[in-house]
């Protein structure tokens, strides 16, 4: 998500080294939340017309009846929409931010999800990406496999994934010139 | 009965309005950079209009909720 100021100074963010030097960031590609809204609009257009049918037509006469459905519905409809805005809140929880020296993925969600992960980008051995099917080709988007020693890191639905990829691909290689041209090593990932 | 409802189900939409912003409130700070660095496809969400697309999405909850249940029963 971004500020409602311009860049102002270094940019620091939890898990952060005071000498890695922020590169960018981005969220998931906007069809994550494609579905998700597609299926409450749905949703919510079948309530409507079920509430019609239902409510307008001789079908429910009874008081209690009525008043049973009227609730039951109202209920259903406040659970699609609060379903929804949890969907979109998640949204902005899930970033991916690059440095010169580190990749960090943060996964968070409102409640019970709470995760970082990050890995140093001059011990990756591979970096892979991968885009399947018309939709990702021609949206642009896809998954980055990034391979150390004992470790991979998948990270999906990537926006301009090509361009990712090559500024990684140049960020690996200034990370190992640096980590070259420096005498000690640097601090170990977290 | 059915206005005392409609009225509940006001009450219920702010204050999980409310739970909800303030959890992801919570959850973004330090999470919240400038627009120069962000490499999403989109960059039109700030803290700003975020809080303000959640007033307007609180407001339709009130007037079509309330209203459906106070109307029909």
């Amino acid at each position: 998500m971004v500020t409602d100021s311009s860049l102002l100074g270094p940019i620091t963010f939890q898990g952060k080294y005071p000498e890695e030097k922020f590169q960018f960031y981005f969220h998931q590609h906007w069809i994550r939340l494609l579905w998700p809204l597609t299926r409450t609009l749905l949703l919510t257009l079948l309530l409507i017309g079920i509430s019609f049918v239902l409510l307008s037509g001789p079908l429910l006469q009874e008081p209690a009846a009525r008043h049973t459905t009227i609730l039951f519905l109202a209920v259903i409809f406040l659970f699609v929409q609060f379903e929804f805005l949890e969907k979109f809140y998640n949204y902005f929880l899930y970033l991916v931010i690059v440095t010169d020296r580190r990749i960090h993925r943060i996964k968070k969600t409102l409640l019970v999800t709470d995760d970082q992960q990050s890995m140093d980008l001059w011990v990756l051995q591979d970096i892979n990406k991968s885009q399947h099917g018309l939709i990702q080709c021609g949206l642009g988007f896809g998954t980055l496999i990034l391979e150390a020693q004992e470790t991979m890191l998948r990270i999906h639905f990537i926006p301009r994934v090509g361009q990712k990829y090559q500024e990684l691909m140049h960020l690996r290689e200034k990370a190992r010139k640096q980590l070259g041209a420096t005498s000690e090593p640097p601090p170990p990932s977290s | 009965m059915g206005l005392a409802l409609a009225i509940a189900a006001g009450i219920v939409i702010v204050l999980l309005e409310f739970i909800l912003w303030t959890l992801f409130r919570r959850k973004i700070v330090g999470l919240e950079f400038p627009r120069e660095v962000d490499a999403s496809v989109f960059h039109f969400f700030s803290g700003r209009r975020m809080r303000t697309l959640a007033l307007i999405h609180t407001i339709i909850l009130l007037v079509t909720v309330p209203f459906f249940i106070a109307l029909l029963w």
